[in-house]
């Protein structure tokens, strides 16, 4: 196959179909190929970690908190689908919220903190991710690294 | 009335989240606290381990029922003064900066009302008077009478090795907590 061809043809066609991209363009497409590339083995990577990181979780019901349909979690993890770039930053955004909880509760302790009430947001942490307030979230266990007194 | 007390010795103590390397005596620059003020590298510690872990759940209530699950460290260690330390719980002290000798009053909401005064009182300490720190009544937990005090930058020694101690479990019913929790 052709490097132009990348991206371009159809399953059911020949690359001779593809009218052929040359120059700056054939370069702009390659690295962006690359990048695509580099970017999702990242978020793969960093699924991988949340997942290590909910031991009571389930692909099921962390794709629930991310509203991504759990067979794309699979796929994405299968490396046979992408994930765009709004499930990619929710991805990101749980990780970086159990990456803090987990500085100061054992891993046991981060599933019934999910389902707990955070008495200052008036929800718990599973249902204000599945309405999609993540970024109040991250914010509010940020404080969770503070121990200023009184 | 005297409110500065010269020559201390304490035995302190503080928390410090499992993943954080740093000594647990140094002190920093915060942004948002009680005392704060950015050009001040302060230390809050309490003489008080029980106090030490009301302070942190009070701030974070929903975390009182995950105490046994806690990955926090509580260090013991002993400082001395090198300046005076001003005494805020003692009667009267703090009337010229409107403030009482009981935690909390008042308890805005926005932490830059609810602080404006103790950040006064700092900013006075510290620059105008050049005194090493505030002691300062806890308001987290209800039974103890142990005083926490914020340490300013360089005008206190640490005086012994940093300890690792155990982390007491706190009564639930012994937190005071934020009347907007």
């Amino acid at each position: 196959m052709r490097l132009d061809c990348l991206d371009v043809m159809p399953v059911a066609s020949s690359c001779a179909d593809v009218e052929p991209i040359a120059g700056a363009d054939l370069d702009r497409l390659f690295r962006s190929h690359l990048n695509r590339g580099a970017s999702d083995h990242m978020r793969s990577v960093d699924l991988r970690v949340l997942l290590a990181r909910l031991p009571d979780e389930t692909v099921a019901s962390v794709g629930e908190m991310l509203s991504i349909k759990p067979t794309r979690l699979k796929s994405f993890l299968r490396g046979e689908a992408y994930l765009n770039k709004t499930q990619a930053g929710r991805v990101e955004l749980l990780l970086s919220v159990v990456r803090v909880v987990s500085e100061v509760l054992e891993s046991a302790a981060i599933t019934p903190w999910l389902d707990a009430n955070l008495p200052a947001l008036d929800s718990s942490a599973r249902n204000l991710l599945k309405r999609g307030r993540g970024a109040d979230l991250s914010e509010h266990v940020g404080g969770y690294l503070n121990t200023n007194y009184s | 009335m005297d409110c500065w007390r010269s020559g201390l010795d304490l035995s302190v103590f503080r928390l410090v989240p499992q993943s954080k390397s740093y000594p647990p005596d140094q002190p920093y620059a915060s942004v948002g606290g009680r005392f704060c003020d950015k050009g001040i590298a302060t230390l809050y510690v309490t003489e008080d381990p029980e106090v030490a872990v009301a302070e942190y759940l009070r701030w974070n209530p929903e975390l009182i029922d995950f105490q046994p699950m806690l990955r926090l460290r509580l260090f013991r260690f002993s400082v001395s003064t090198t300046e005076p330390e001003f005494d805020l719980t003692a009667e009267d002290c703090g009337t010229q900066f409107n403030l009482s000798s009981e935690w909390p009053d008042p308890e805005a909401v926005d932490p830059e009302v609810r602080y404006v005064d103790t950040r006064r009182l700092a900013r006075w300490v510290f620059f105008d008077e050049g005194g090493a720190g505030i002691k300062f009544k806890s308001a987290a937990h209800r039974s103890s009478s142990a005083a926490n005090h914020v340490l300013f930058t360089d005008r206190w020694a640490s005086t012994s090795v940093p300890e690792r101690m155990p982390l007491p479990m706190i009564d639930p019913t012994e937190i005071v907590l934020f009347s907007t929790n």
